[in-house]
């Protein structure tokens, strides 16, 4: 008992002298409300503006930096607000903030459907569902963890009303399958070779390929791809963009 | 009866009571409770945490009342509920199935992770370790007192370590780091989809013959250690937090404390907490397997389970059980998803629990408003839960509710047709 009490004596006096400044944060916005070009994202810290950008659709910007804390995260179609949420910044946390669905004119900010409002009772941060297609703000989490040599790679199918996809990655090795990529749903992060990879997009239960891409995939990076329609009102034709994170 | 050299001495009941609890739990649920609950996740640990006291102090209660072990099984038979004892037991066994999954889940995760393992090698590792402990098991040496209560001691210690150094790191934002912050009431929903958590120790009750002086030792000791843990997982929750921050813990639920301690300390970090969760998770599977194994053939020695299962092998073991139950949790394990198994699990404890604080209750336990507190709350607790399956995993409540259906009407007509024989 004693050695234990010693043990976390000493764990807590090293962790007191080591006391640093807060590591700032990592943030980046990926643009794909549909029907929209451009949106403005205002961020703010309690009432004071501490960043704010226009992004054209499609496109994700560069990381930028904030301090760990509470933000508000305002979203602007015109001059029409469509989300207002509050989301917290973490310590050395790295973050894609990603603005998926259709807004509909004249429509109330953080509109919901009683499904979305009920998945996020019950299941909070992981009660992500299509919410018929309205304005939502996901925030994917760009830490991963990967052995020396391998890289890292994840879909996200941001088309409304898209039935689900199928991607296929073929690295030098082997090749992996990402099977019922939904509408809203990130997959699951898989481990695949690094260096040239093709990646084929399939709707999940057709054998015809909808969009190619090729990739070097560096090693201990992690590579995410938004599935998203290639035009903002266009449903029937969809962009691979990626995007990809080194390892720190 | 074990002689008196054989019975356990409070420090061990305290340690096997803690490591029950501390065993599988944490190590699997957390990343759930964060998603639900987000900074409120320390208060969806002492909700429950209180449910988990109460009921601590009714198992104990009539145990010392009954002179007997055997938990909520025995309870009922005492006091001539043999139709509830029945239907109850067989539902407690699946619990106790849902739980053994759960802890094979998570050693295949954890210990999968340590070498960048995934898809088949954690299948692999949750089949081989079921496989392992139900040979051990089945060679008559599932009952290892002083191994469990040295892994528990082991565990106790990691974890305690990383939770201090997490909460002395102290970063508010950490708590809703990725995420949206959640409403106050989030900590009832969070706290339902993980009660299980809270379960093991009432495996204790099952060993009330092997305390030593229990009317003297058993309420101090037991209350004791569920109130250690209760502290224990709020001190994890709120220090693993402030380390990973919640959208990792939520990512990587499954392996939620490697992907800390790999952010705090690096490999070394990922190696300390795969040697404990491993140990943890593999101990916790043995003992559950154990008990539920003697429980069964218990029952079945009262004619409340097919005489099938009380087949025993030349160890004295009940193989037939010991196979059976153990076959069951491997298949989940490799099969069910994480939280749809968690949530199953709580709530048929969470009904265990309700039970035996009504008894308490009801044989008028010292302190009635003890078990009247721990149903108030479980029952909320419940409510909770239920509302949640239905709305996220309707199916999966769809499920349990057949398999209650089945037991409370298909088990009295299976047992008479068996006497009937």
């Amino acid at each position: 008992m004693k050695r234990l009490l010693y043990c976390i004596l000493f764990f807590l006096l090293l962790s007191c002298a080591n006391k640093q400044e807060p590591q700032k944060a990592l943030f980046r916005i990926g643009q794909f409300l549909t029907t929209t070009s451009d949106v403005e994202i205002i961020i703010y810290r309690n009432t004071s503006e501490v960043f704010s950008t226009v992004v054209d659709y499609g496109k994700i910007t560069k990381y930028s930096s904030l301090d760990p804390t509470r933000y508000l995260i305002k979203v602007k179609n015109g001059d029409e607000l469509v989300l207002e949420k509050e989301i917290g910044i973490g310590e050395g946390g790295k973050y894609t903030l990603s603005l998926v669905g259709s807004p509909v004119n004249g429509q109330s900010v953080n509109l919901q459907t009683v499904m979305d409002k009920l998945q996020h009772i019950v299941e909070g941060a992981e009660g992500t569902t299509e919410n018929g297609y309205l304005p939502q703000l996901l925030v994917l989490n760009d830490f991963f963890s990967v052995e020396k040599g391998k890289a890292k790679l994840r879909f996200i199918n941001l088309c409304p009303g898209s039935a689900p996809f199928r991607a296929i990655a073929s690295g030098r090795s082997e090749d992996k399958e990402f099977a019922s990529l939904k509408y809203a749903k990130i997959s699951e992060t898989a481990t695949v070779g690094e260096g040239k990879t093709g990646v084929t997009l399939f709707y999940d239960a057709g054998p015809l390929p909808l969009e190619k891409d090729t990739i070097d995939l560096e090693k201990e990076t992690m590579v995410t791809y938004f599935i998203a329609p290639s035009s903002p009102n266009s449903a029937d034709r969809f962009s691979l963009i990626f995007s990809s994170d080194k390892m720190k | 009866m074990p002689s008196n050299n054989n019975k356990l001495n409070p420090v061990s009941v305290w340690a096997l009571a803690a490591g029950g609890m501390v065993g599988g739990g944490i190590y699997t649920v957390l990343g759930v409770v964060v998603a639900v609950s987000a900074q409120w996740t320390w208060l969806a640990f002492l909700c429950t945490g209180v449910i988990a006291i109460c009921s601590a102090y009714s198992y104990v209660f009539l145990s010392n009342k009954f002179k007997e072990g055997g938990g909520a099984f025995a309870f009922l038979e005492e006091v001539n509920d043999n139709r509830i004892a029945g239907s109850l037991s067989w539902l407690l066994i699946i619990g106790y199935v849902l739980t053994i999954s759960v802890y094979a889940y998570a050693f295949g995760h954890y210990v999968a992770f340590s070498f960048h393992g995934h898809g088949l090698s954690i299948r692999l590792l949750a089949a081989g370790i079921t496989i392992c402990l139900i040979l051990l098991n089945l060679a008559g040496v599932g009952k290892m007192t002083k191994v469990e209560i040295a892994i528990v001691s082991v565990n106790l210690l990691v974890l305690l370590v990383l939770a201090i150094y997490g909460v002395s790191k102290w970063q508010p934002s950490q708590l809703v780091a990725g995420i949206e912050p959640r409403p106050l009431w989030s900590g009832l929903i969070g706290g339902a989809a993980i009660f299980m958590a809270y379960e093991g120790f009432q495996l204790l009750s099952y060993e009330y013959d092997r305390i030593k002086n229990p009317k003297k030792t058993f309420m101090p000791v037991l209350l004791s250690a569920v109130a250690f843990v209760v502290l224990l997982y709020i001190l994890v929750a709120i220090g693993a937090t402030m380390l990973g921050g919640a959208a990792t813990l939520i990512s990587f639920k499954q392996i939620a404390l490697s992907i800390v301690a790999e952010k705090t300390m690096g490999h070394t970090g990922v190696i300390l907490m795969t040697v404990a969760a491993g140990f943890a998770t593999a101990a916790a599977i043995n003992s559950t397997l154990f008990s539920t194994a003697n429980l069964a053939k218990n029952i079945a020695d009262k004619n409340e389970l097919p005489q099938w299962f009380k087949h025993t092998n030349g160890n004295d073991i009940p193989d037939r059980s010991i196979i059976m139950l153990g076959g069951v949790a491997g298949l989940l394990a490799i099969t069910g998803s994480l939280s749809s198994l968690v949530e199953a699990a709580s709530l048929i404890f969470l009904c265990t629990f309700g039970v035996v604080n009504w008894l308490a209750y009801k044989e008028n336990a010292k302190f009635k408003w003890v078990p009247l507190l721990g149903m108030v709350i479980g029952g909320t607790t419940g409510v909770a839960l239920i509302f949640r399956l239905a709305v996220s995993k309707p199916i999966a409540l769809g499920v349990l509710l057949i398999l209650v259906l089945l037991i409370i009407l298909g088990r009295p007509f299976l047992i008479a047709q068996k006497q009937s024989k």
